[in-house]
This record gives C-alpha cells, sequence and structure tokens, in this order.
C-alpha cells in the first residue's frame, strides 16, 4: 500500500526533497519534537536563519514530514510501502534511508501518542477489595451481614475516579458468572470469525 | 433492652385491663406491629396522617392510646433491635415492673435513667407478673404476634443507616475496536461493563460504567487471596460461600449474647 498524500502536502515535502542530507536529518528531529510536544515557532525561525531560507518554507516542511510520518503511523505501513512511498514522492536514495530510519526509530512513540488522543471512555485501572461482616448498627443489634467492599478505580481522559461499592456474596457469585460468560464469548465461535476476518 | 420510666409506666398502663380492655389489646398489638413493619408507615404517618393510621381503637381512650400506642411502638422497635425472643420478651415485661418498682423505690436520690440501666434481673417471681399487670395470656399474644412480624421488621431496621451504592445486577458488551479517527488499526477487544447499584433509598438503580480489556477483566473476576477465591469458581460456588461464611459466623454466633 502507497501513501496517498495531496498536492499541498507534496509541494510542502519538496523543501526537503531539494536540500542537504544533514537538514533533513534535523528536520526529523523537530518533526518529532512538534509531534512530542507542539509547535515552537521559535525552532523555524532560528532554522531558516542558520539555512538562510524563510521561516514559513521551514515550518511547511516541518509539518509535512510531520504528516508524512502520522499518517504512514496511522496506516501501519511496513518498511517496503514506506520506502516505495518516499520514492514515489521523489526523494533521493540517502534521504529515504533518513527517513526509513526515522520512521523506524519513531513508529511506536508516534503510535502511543495517537492513541492518546483517541477518544476515551472511562476505563478500569484498578480494583480493591475486602471482606467485611456488618455485626451491628445503631439501628440493628446481633446481626451477622457479610458484605464485600470493593474500591473500584477509573479513568476518564487523564481524571482519575474511585468509587466505593459493596456487594453481599449472592450477588459476587451472579455478578462473577455473567463477567465469566462476557470472557467465555471472546472465545466463541462467532466472535473469533469476525476478528479473523478483520485482521485479514 | 433499656427503657426509660416512661415508657415502662405507660407499658403498665397497657397491661392494665381496666385502662385497656381485653378486647381491645389484641387490636392494638396488631396496629403497633403492622405500623412499625411498614417503614413507610410508621410514626411519620401517623403525624401526617392522624384520621387514618393514629384514629383510636373503638372503645379505647384517645388519651390511653396515644400512651400505650407509643409506648409499644417504643418496645416493639428496641426488641426488634436488640432481637429479643420469646423467653427474653416475657423477661423484658416482668423487668420493665421490676425496674419501675425500683425507680419508684430510689424516687428523688438517683435520677431514673441510672436505675433503668440496671441489669436484668431473671429470677422474677410470679408475685411480680401479677403486679405488672400483664397476664400470661397478653404476654402471650404480644410474644406470638411479634414473633410473626420480627423478619419484616428486623429488615426494615437494616436499611435505616448508611451504605455503599450496592451492586445488585452487572450488563456487558463486547466490542472489537477496529479503528478511529487517529489510527487505522487498533483491532482490540474491549468490553463496556456497566455495573447496576442501590444506594438503599429506594430510587432505583444507578449506573457504573467503565471499558476494560480482557487481561483487565480476568483480573476483576478473580480476587487472589486463598479463602474468598472459593466464592468465584465454579460449580462448587454457593456452598462454598456457604462453607466459608459459616466459618466465618461461628466465632461471632458464640458471642452473640456474651
Amino acid at each position: 500500500m502507497l501513501l496517498i498524500l495531496d498536492e499541498e502536502h507534496k509541494s510542502h515535502l519538496t523543501y526537503l526533497i531539494e536540500t542537504d542530507n544533514g537538514v533533513v536529518e534535523e528536520f526529523g528531529r523537530i518533526a518529532m519534537e512538534f509531534i512530542r510536544n507542539g509547535p515552537n515557532p521559535k525552532l523555524y525561525q532560528s532554522a531558516a536563519q542558520k539555512l538562510d531560507s524563510d521561516a514559513t518554507k521551514v515550518r511547511r516542511a516541518v509539518e509535512g514530514l510531520m504528516h508524512l510520518l502520522t499518517e504512514a503511523t496511522r496506516l501501519e505501513l511496513s518498511e517496503i510501502d514506506f520506502q516505495d512511498s518516499v520514492i514515489t514522492l521523489g526523494f533521493s536514495p540517502e534521504k529515504k534511508e533518513h527517513m526509513l530510519q526515522l520512521y523506524i526509530e519513531n513508529r511506536k512513540e508516534i503510535k502511543n501518542i495517537l492513541l492518546e488522543m483517541c477518544m476515551d471512555l472511562p476505563h478500569y485501572r484498578n480494583l480493591e477489595w475486602r471482606l467485611d461482616v456488618e455485626v451491628a448498627s445503631r439501628s440493628l443489634r446481633h446481626q451477622v451481614v457479610p458484605s464485600i467492599l470493593m474500591k473500584l478505580h477509573t479513568e476518564d481522559n487523564g481524571t482519575k475516579t474511585t468509587q466505593v461499592l459493596q456487594t453481599d456474596p449472592v450477588n459476587l457469585v451472579h455478578l462473577t458468572k455473567s463477567l465469566e460468560q462476557a470472557l467465555a464469548e471472546v472465545k466463541s465461535q462467532h466472535c473469533r470469525r469476525i476478528i479473523r476476518n478483520i485482521n485479514k | 433492652m433499656e427503657l426509660s420510666t416512661e415508657v415502662l409506666q405507660s407499658l403498665q398502663l397497657a397491661g392494665d385491663a381496666a385502662s385497656v380492655p381485653d378486647k381491645c389489646f389484641s387490636p392494638l398489638v396488631t396496629r403497633v406491629l403492622k405500623d412499625c413493619s411498614s417503614a413507610s408507615a410508621g410514626p411519620r404517618a401517623i403525624a401526617s396522617k392522624p384520621s387514618v393510621t393514629g384514629k383510636p381503637l373503638p372503645g379505647l381512650n384517645a388519651g390511653i392510646f396515644k400512651q400505650v400506642y407509643a409506648a409499644l411502638y417504643t418496645m416493639v422497635l428496641e426488641a426488634s433491635k436488640h432481637d429479643l425472643d420469646h423467653s427474653n420478651f416475657r423477661h423484658v415485661m416482668l423487668r420493665g415492673r421490676t425496674l419501675l418498682f425500683l425507680a419508684e423505690v430510689k424516687g428523688h436520690l438517683r435520677s431514673p435513667e441510672v436505675d433503668v440501666q440496671k441489669p436484668c434481673n431473671r429470677n422474677i417471681s410470679s408475685a411480680v407478673l401479677e403486679e405488672c399487670k400483664y397476664t400470661p395470656d397478653r404476654i402471650e399474644v404480644f410474644a406470638k404476634a411479634f414473633e410473626a412480624a420480627k423478619p419484616q421488621l428486623r429488615a426494615s431496621l437494616s436499611d435505616v443507616g448508611s451504605q455503599f451504592p450496592h451492586i445488585v445486577d452487572v450488563d456487558w458488551r463486547l466490542d472489537y475496536y477496529i479503528k478511529n479517527n487517529h489510527l487505522d488499526k487498533v483491532n482490540e477487544p474491549t468490553y463496556l461493563v456497566t455495573l447496576k447499584t442501590e444506594e438503599g433509598d429506594g430510587q432505583g438503580t444507578k449506573d457504573i460504567q467503565f471499558a476494560c480489556s480482557i487481561e483487565q477483566l480476568q483480573v476483576i473476576k478473580k480476587p487472589s487471596v486463598p479463602g474468598i477465591s472459593s466464592l468465584t469458581e465454579d460449580g462448587m460456588t454457593s456452598f462454598l460461600v456457604v462453607l466459608f461464611f459459616r466459618r466465618l459466623y461461628a466465632p461471632l454466633i458464640g458471642s452473640r449474647y456474651h
């Protein structure tokens, strides 16, 4: 599979195609910095001064490179596909090597960053539990009521929440049974077939 | 069980055939137990709807009804709270008289509260029973009705007080997460779990939702401490739970009546 980029994006990348190999390496570093921490206009200014070039041009080149890397990661391009795509764009063999190196070194990190940016549901983090027996209360003495206390830690977009819950043995058994059924379902024929077909 | 002098005096009144005729006693006890059992129709209902719940029984003076109703109500709640059974109850009815007697004898030397907290004297002679004006028949009527109503009473008393949201059910959904706007290939199964909880205020259930992976769900359903793990294993589950808790109960039951 080849990367298909629009014309505007290609024109931004031409600066990289025409420039020195060292510059491509440096821009790769700046593009990764961009992905990690967001844009840094000062860096563009100083790079432009060094290269005796236009700051806008430099900015566009860096952004183009960044977009190329994120697109490739998004589509999970293989190394061969990535090389082919870069050559199709007009990069020289040496530059292609640099780009490939940059992609291989950073694709894991980029993927993690992209994963963090995804739509997030409140998700499970931890579960603490303990077993108590209620023996008396203000309104009722002489009781023996077992209860399982749980502290559920969840996280939603970086906000951590904890909830204290309780249940009784009968409900705990019911809960466990239902969740076991849920776990068994992923191994069912239907699920396996769907997953196999999607992964093809 | 500790009752104030006021309540004991009213109880004595309830046992007196002159103020509460025999034919009124049984309906009176039934009324009190019924009102105690239904949590919503307790004293609050009597206050808001005096014409219905608080209506005196026919053949009973309104003032006396109010007094004995309150006393019996208090005693029923106290007795349910302490889980007194038939024999205990006899003692309490008798003891009530003894304590009252003590309070009267000691007069102003001590406050009545101090006196009523004296330990129960279980060797009460039949002379005190007669003095108490509770005939064996009345004690029998009360004890029988009370025994029948006690489980319900204790159940409603156990609802009083605070508790954490109680998990009563669970819903789950299995999704296969394929892609999103940032990544073209995620491909992992995700469970969306909804825990249904009740807060004990009769407001229905509340949902707690979260997502988790297969591995995380395996952790959730398998507590790893020995003993409790028997709770969640298959087949023998409920049997093991009972065994486990029975072992847990044993020392507690031993100290139940000190």
